[in-house]
């Protein structure tokens, strides 16, 4: 029974199953509870939020306005909180969509005849492979964060002749050097780093970083971009006259010039798509992990004047975001 | 702890099976818990608000000189009437403007600076920051010292030796605590003394040298709150006191002044004869409350308003100076508002106005328009009129030195008109090199009979600073202000001036610090006098060591 559900919904991770059916035994029970009733059942998609307000549950509710919009195909959508979860409803969903890193390491190893849809979780420490793996549910996200190439081209777009860019990292963030420095690479320009030790302080890399820099691009390191930090980074980063380009729209409001990010309905309606297409055809895996498809471009004119910048308003900057990434 | 990013194999668990219940009841160790989305989510406190943003020079309704801590650091200033001579035009020894000083969460540890050169020149600045949570806090100490004016001037048949040396010392304290995403506290409190020299050797027998102590504190504090939608708002107390121990023995008088000479020699317009010894007892206390609420707000893009008021209460004390033992007051109260709009991409009007009453002047109006037309990205041009009327001092409206010589200290009523072109070119070849021209013509315009307030400003004054950091840390500027020749105010007029200062400075790392050794000269081509005729303003050399955490 467990082996023949397995298969109708993973073909791939059957196999693996069928070797390893032992290590089910202990909550068979629960599963098969679940499971039973499972196989003319319709399609059960199953919310799992971190938190019970805010960007979680815009998300959640924006997605459940929009799928049947999308699709006709019936389906069952159900909803619990991290802090409480439904487990039998988790048991019995096709699909879990955790939003948020919480909601996220709660459904890190579910059995094979489950797929995960991630959202609103940064790409960084995202541990799971882009294709399916036997024997494992098939994990994949829409992260909350922008791919690099798309932040340079708003740092292109909104400070035309830039080219050294200054990027502070800590501890942590330490091991995205190497990928921010080709992604800047690539544009022909320079990346300027600057590190911050484990228990030192930011404003003596930053005061360097700061001297060779004509833009600081802002990483989601809470270890240097944290809420006390940020009054001194980006104070001393205006009096230098070198603009930042935060991740958020709170960034740009407390004194980023710039920002490209995604709202959680932004998310919400990719994920609805990505979901509407596994309604239409049930065997289907998710798509591999990937950045939002969809965003939004906030900017603090009042820096901008400030600073003597002529910036593009922000639908300006978006539709010539969008055209440059259609490019091939 | 380990992460990976995307498409890299995914860490093989120790707990082995993945087991639904496990995984449910169990966080995995490690994964994803360096990095959550909380960072993109956060509300984050207003930093940049628009009361921290300078304007843009396009946008300014006035001529607005900016001098950055880079030019005040390269030019070797070592006091604000140092700095101010950075403004072509502005020639005036004291001035306070609208400053924003640094937020404590923008200077961590320990700084240390210490002066020593000619002049008896010693300073010492310590300097502390450090942070409690949401708490920034910097403390500061600074004592420095001079000789003042080089010694003994001739001047008409009279030899001076100016008791001028000052000792200064002054702690001040900051502490910025954000609360929450919106609202912040702001203290700022100080506390200072300086016993200074006073008078000359040698000179006229009302100034006698003699030594002048004055001490001063203040205590701010600001409540500010900026939310998402725009809308700004502080309010604000400050308050500040200031207190002169000053007396002056005059006599016994040898021989008979006659009131013009003692008018020439210390600008205390008298009449009659000066026969008898009199002690002028020049304590003086002054205070200042001042209470003030602002709102700003933006609409639209580019569309901004601001409006407030302010309640002040200055009171001063001085039986030498008014001739009573109680408290003088002086009120003022004001309300102002001002929009700025932008009417087309390009052209911006400034529309303002203050309405003000105080216990001298009553009521006045001062209204404000100015049109910022944007011809390039770079080039604007302004035109701005603007009414308004200066309220005199409370010496000038209820003093008078008591004792035998009793003189009226008002200001006459004379009518001027001031007319100028100003000029500032600043070229940054590249990020090292900095260089600004500046040049100030003013054109004063007087019913004036002794032409007191026709030449009470330089009619050119220019201004040249260069620097550049070579490699190796090193950095030269160079300061270079020419001013024609002026009478002050109620003094006597003096020659051109021309200045050359000079700063070379080597950076270099001693243990986890960063430090800096500067050679300042000051002055190098040569004596020039300052304010009065007794000023001579010889060439001065120090030396500046700086340690900064790193």
């Amino acid at each position: 029974m467990l082996e023949f559900l397995g298969t109708i919904r993973m073909p791939r991770g059957a196999c693996a199953m069928i070797g390893r059916w032992h290590r089910l035994l202990p909550v068979a029970g629960l599963l098969l509870v679940g499971l039973a009733s499972a196989a003319d059942q319709p399609y059960r998609i199953e919310l799992l939020l971190s938190e019970r307000n805010g960007p979680y549950q815009a998300l959640a509710q924006a997605l459940q306005t929009e799928l049947p919009q999308l699709s006709d195909q019936p389906h069952q959508l159900g909803q619990s909180l991290a802090d409480d979860p439904d487990y039998h409803a988790i048991a019995k969903a096709d699909l879990v969509v955790p939003i948020g890193s919480q909601a996220s390491r709660l459904v890190d190893r579910l059995p094979a005849r489950h797929q995960v849809l991630h959202v609103l979780v940064p790409s960084t420490g995202y541990p799971f492979p882009p294709g399916p793996v036997a024997g494992e549910a098939h994990h994949s996200a829409i992260f909350i964060d922008q791919p690099w190439q798309r932040q340079l081209n708003l740092i292109r777009l909104a400070l035309p002749g830039v080219e050294r860019i200054g990027i502070l990292l800590g501890t942590t963030s330490r091991e995205l050097q190497a990928e921010v420095e080709t992604a800047i690479g690539q544009q022909q320009w320079q990346a300027q780093i600057g590190l911050v030790p484990e228990a030192g302080n930011y404003l003596g890399p930053l005061r360097r970083l700061l001297e060779q820099s004509e833009v600081l691009l802002a990483v989601p390191d809470q270890q240097v971009f944290n809420r006390q930090n940020l009054q001194g980074i980006l104070l001393t980063s205006y009096r230098r006259e070198v603009p930042m380009i935060g991740f958020s729209p709170g960034y740009v409001r407390a004194g980023a010039l710039a920002a490209v990010y995604s709202t959680p309905e932004q998310i919400a309606t990719q994920a609805a798509y990505w979901i509407a297409s596994l309604l239409a055809e049930p065997g289907r895996l998710l798509p591999p992990a990937r950045h939002p498809e969809y965003y939004s471009v906030a900017v603090n004119h009042q820096v901008a004047r400030s600073l003597g910048l002529r910036i593009p308003g922000e639908t300006d900057l978006l539709h010539s975001l969008q055209t440059l990434e259609a490019q091939p | 702890m380990k992460y990976h990013s995307p498409g890299s194999p995914r860490p093989r668990s120790r707990l082995g099976p993945p087991l639904l219940a496990l995984g449910l009841a169990l966080p995995a160790p490690g994964l994803l818990a360096q990095y959550d989305e909380a960072a993109f989510l956060a509300e984050l406190p207003v930093v940049l608000s628009a009361t921290r943003l300078k304007q843009s020079r396009h946008d300014t309704p006035a001529a607005v000189t900016v001098i950055d801590r880079h030019m005040i650091e390269a030019s070797g200033a070592r006091t604000l009437v140092d700095v101010l001579r950075l403004v072509p035009g502005m020639v005036t020894g004291f001035a306070t403007g609208n400053h924003h000083p640094r937020h404590a969460a923008e200077e961590q540890g320990i700084y240390t600076r210490l002066t020593r050169g000619s002049d008896d020149i010693g300073d010492v600045l310590l300097r502390h920051g450090g942070r409690q949570g949401a708490l920034d806090y910097r403390i500061s100490f600074q004592y420095q010292q001079d000789s003042g004016f080089d010694g003994v001037t001739r001047y008409r048949d009279r030899i001076w030796d100016n008791h001028d040396w000052s000792r200064g010392r002054r702690l001040t304290g900051r502490a910025d605590y954000q609360f929450n995403a919106t609202d912040r506290w702001e203290i700022q409190a100080g506390i200072a003394e300086s016993p200074q020299g006073k008078g000359a050797l040698f000179s006229d027998l009302s100034d006698p040298p003699r030594t002048q102590d004055k001490e001063n504190n203040f205590v701010q504090l600001r409540w500010e709150r900026s939310n998402a939608t725009g809308h700004e708002f502080h309010v604000q107390f400050h308050r500040d006191e200031h207190v002169t121990r000053d007396e002056v023995l005059i006599g016994p008088v040898t021989e008979a002044l006659d009131a013009a000479t003692v008018n020439q020699l210390t600008g205390i317009p008298l009449e009659g004869t000066l026969t008898a010894s009199a002690l002028l007892d020049g304590y003086l206390r002054t205070q200042r409350h001042d209470l003030e609420v602002q709102h700003r707000y933006s609409p639209a893009q580019g569309t901004r308003f601001v409006w407030g008021g302010s309640l002040r209460m200055d009171r001063v004390r001085s039986e030498g100076w008014f001739n009573r033992d109680d408290w003088l007051y002086h009120h003022l109260y004001r309300v102002f508002g001002n929009a700025e709009v932008p009417v087309t991409d390009r052209l911006k009007l400034n529309l303002g106005t203050m309405l003000e009453h105080n216990d001298i002047i009553g009521h006045d109006l001062s209204p404000r328009l100015a049109a910022n037309y944007r011809l390039h990205d770079r080039h604007s041009l302004r035109a701005a009129w603007s009414r308004a009327s200066r309220t005199p001092a409370m010496i000038e409206e209820f003093g008078h030195l008591v004792g035998s010589i009793d003189a009226n200290l008002a200001i006459p009523n004379v009518r001027a008109r001031l007319q100028g072109i100003e000029t500032q070119l600043d070229w940054r070849p590249s990020t090292h090199t900095m260089v600004r021209f500046g040049h100030a013509y003013i054109d004063i315009d007087s019913d004036d009979v002794q032409e007191e307030f026709s030449q009470s400003a330089p009619r050119n004054s220019y201004l040249l600073f260069a620097s550049h950091r070579f490699p190796r840390r090193i950095d030269a500027s160079l300061a270079w202000h020419y001013t024609e020749r002026m009478q002050w105010l109620e003094w006597e007029s003096i020659d051109a001036i021309s200045r050359l200062d000079l700063r070379f400075a080597k950076g270099f790392r001693l243990g986890h610090q960063r430090a800096q050794l500067a050679l300042v000269g000051q002055n190098i081509l040569g004596d020039h006098v300052e304010f009065r005729r007794g000023n001579r303003f010889d060439p001065r050399i120090f030396i500046q060591l700086s340690l900064a955490p790193d």
